[in-house]
């Protein structure tokens, strides 16, 4: 089965929790972050496939860190999907937020999270 | 480490007045949010320590409750690990840092300390384990930014607020669980992170833990313990507790049941634990203990009760 690595970054440790269980148990390696500034430093010594993020998170929020993420060299090949309750800003997977900022997330998944949908995505994205 | 709250406490005697209005449920009709709960009916007094915004404690549940500023400090991920409850007895009994409730979620053990203290607890706890690199500051949460801060005061948590049936993750059901009671004095702590380090070195493990610590350094802990998760040969935690707590009481209760759910911002939201609770006491299924930590509510039930309680948790709780 997969090798692959995956980050998953919300501040709400159980989701964080329950997401990174599911995935192990699909055999993903399986890094966590509770906020975009631990994301952010985890991700300069670790490269993972695909980052699962949070948009709402306190310290530095989701679309600041998926900016980040694809506006950089080194990581803008990892796919990130974003998670979120606000399903109505979302428009496609290259959307506008509330700011009307572009952001260059792959895929989005709304709150709250249907476990088998978000494997999917992950799968189709990481071709497991 | 949260924000500051008020630390609301009730202790309700139901023998004598069992017309309680019970604090949560003040709390829901002032449609104010529950950002931690314990919840311990399984002796009289009950008794419920809540934490909310400042600002909304006097209104919400009158001075007599209001214990003052207090904050909390959460470990997390405890992988349901008696090692995490050893931590935060042995951390803060050693330094002698006040605490008044614990209790936990999925992945979180959370504490309830003086606000005056919370930087202290942190720091103390943090001395007994492995920070992550990266990891969250060992100071009071700053606010969300601004844009999350917009975002979260408006469509999601609104829209959230007026769901007809409120979404869930999924209610999770442990059954088959051992519930042990353990009365303590504060200088005791020490011995009891002692026992429960044993409780861990066994590899025990546990569904859900709550603790709450009264007047007069006077505390007990509860602990539902999960066979599942714990080697058939390891010793009994009663061989654990006894010799350390010999003037102390253990009750044990085999076979009691948790319902636990989690669902997309319940931690800002008011009213979750008045609906849940309020689903199982309507439906006749008492309630020994709860708690409502982060975004998660756990409730332990008496044995055969936990199915019921779903199908009460059904008719408010939306299932995925």
């Amino acid at each position: 089965m997969s090798e692959k690595f995956i980050m998953v970054v919300d501040d709400d440790p159980d989701l964080v929790e329950a997401v990174s269980m599911k995935l192990e148990s699909k055999q993903f390696r399986v890094a966590k972050a509770y906020d975009g500034e631990e994301a952010m430093e985890k991700l300069k010594g670790e490269k993972p496939d695909l980052v699962i993020l949070d948009v709402m998170m306190p310290r530095k929020n989701g679309w600041v860190v998926c900016d980040e993420i694809k506006n950089n060299e080194a990581t803008k090949n990892i796919v990130v999907v974003m998670l979120t309750a606000v399903g109505d800003a979302v428009q496609s997977t290259s959307y506008t937020h509330h700011d009307g900022k572009t952001t260059l997330a792959d895929d989005y998944v709304p709150k709250p999270i249907d476990m088998d949908k978000l494997m999917e995505i992950v799968d189709d994205h990481l071709g497991a | 480490m949260s924000g500051r709250f008020a630390r609301l406490y009730q202790e309700v005697d139901a023998s004598v007045n069992q017309e309680s209005v019970y604090l949560y449920q003040k709390l829901a009709a002032d449609r104010i949010n529950i950002v931690f709960l314990s919840l311990d009916f399984l002796r009289t007094p009950r008794q419920i320590t809540c934490m909310v915004a400042p600002g909304a404690a006097p209104a919400a549940a009158g001075q007599d409750h209001d214990q003052g500023a207090a904050g909390l400090v959460s470990l997390f991920p405890h992988r349901f690990d008696p090692a995490a409850m050893a931590v935060v007895f042995s951390a803060l009994g050693q330094k002698q840092i006040p605490w008044y409730a614990m209790a936990s979620s999925g992945s979180m053990v959370t504490v309830v300390t003086d606000f005056a203290v919370q930087q202290q607890a942190a720091e103390a706890l943090a001395e007994y384990v492995q920070l992550s690199p990266g990891h969250g500051p060992l100071r009071v949460q700053q606010d969300y930014d601004d844009i999350a801060r917009r975002l979260k005061s408006a469509p999601e948590t609104v829209a959230q607020y007026v769901e007809a049936r409120i979404r869930t993750y999924g209610i999770a059901v442990k059954t088959g669980l051992k519930l042990c009671r353990i009365d303590f004095h504060s200088h005791e702590q020490v011995l009891l992170g002692r026992a429960l380090e044993g409780l861990a070195a066994d590899k025990a493990g546990f569904a859900y833990i709550s603790a709450n610590r009264a007047a007069e350094g006077q505390g007990h802990l509860a602990v539902a313990l999960d066979p599942g998760q714990t080697p058939a040969h390891a010793p009994d935690i009663a061989d654990h507790l006894s010799p350390a707590l010999c003037s102390s009481r253990l009750e044990i209760r085999e076979n009691v049941e948790m319902l636990c759910f989690h669902g997309p911002h319940f931690g800002d939201r008011y009213g979750i634990a008045d609906k849940a609770l309020g689903c199982l006491i309507n439906a006749g299924i008492p309630v020994l203990l709860a708690g409502c930590v982060g975004a998660t509510v756990s409730i332990i039930v008496p044995p055969g009760m936990a199915e019921p309680g779903v199908e009460a948790l059904s008719t408010t709780f939306d299932r995925p």
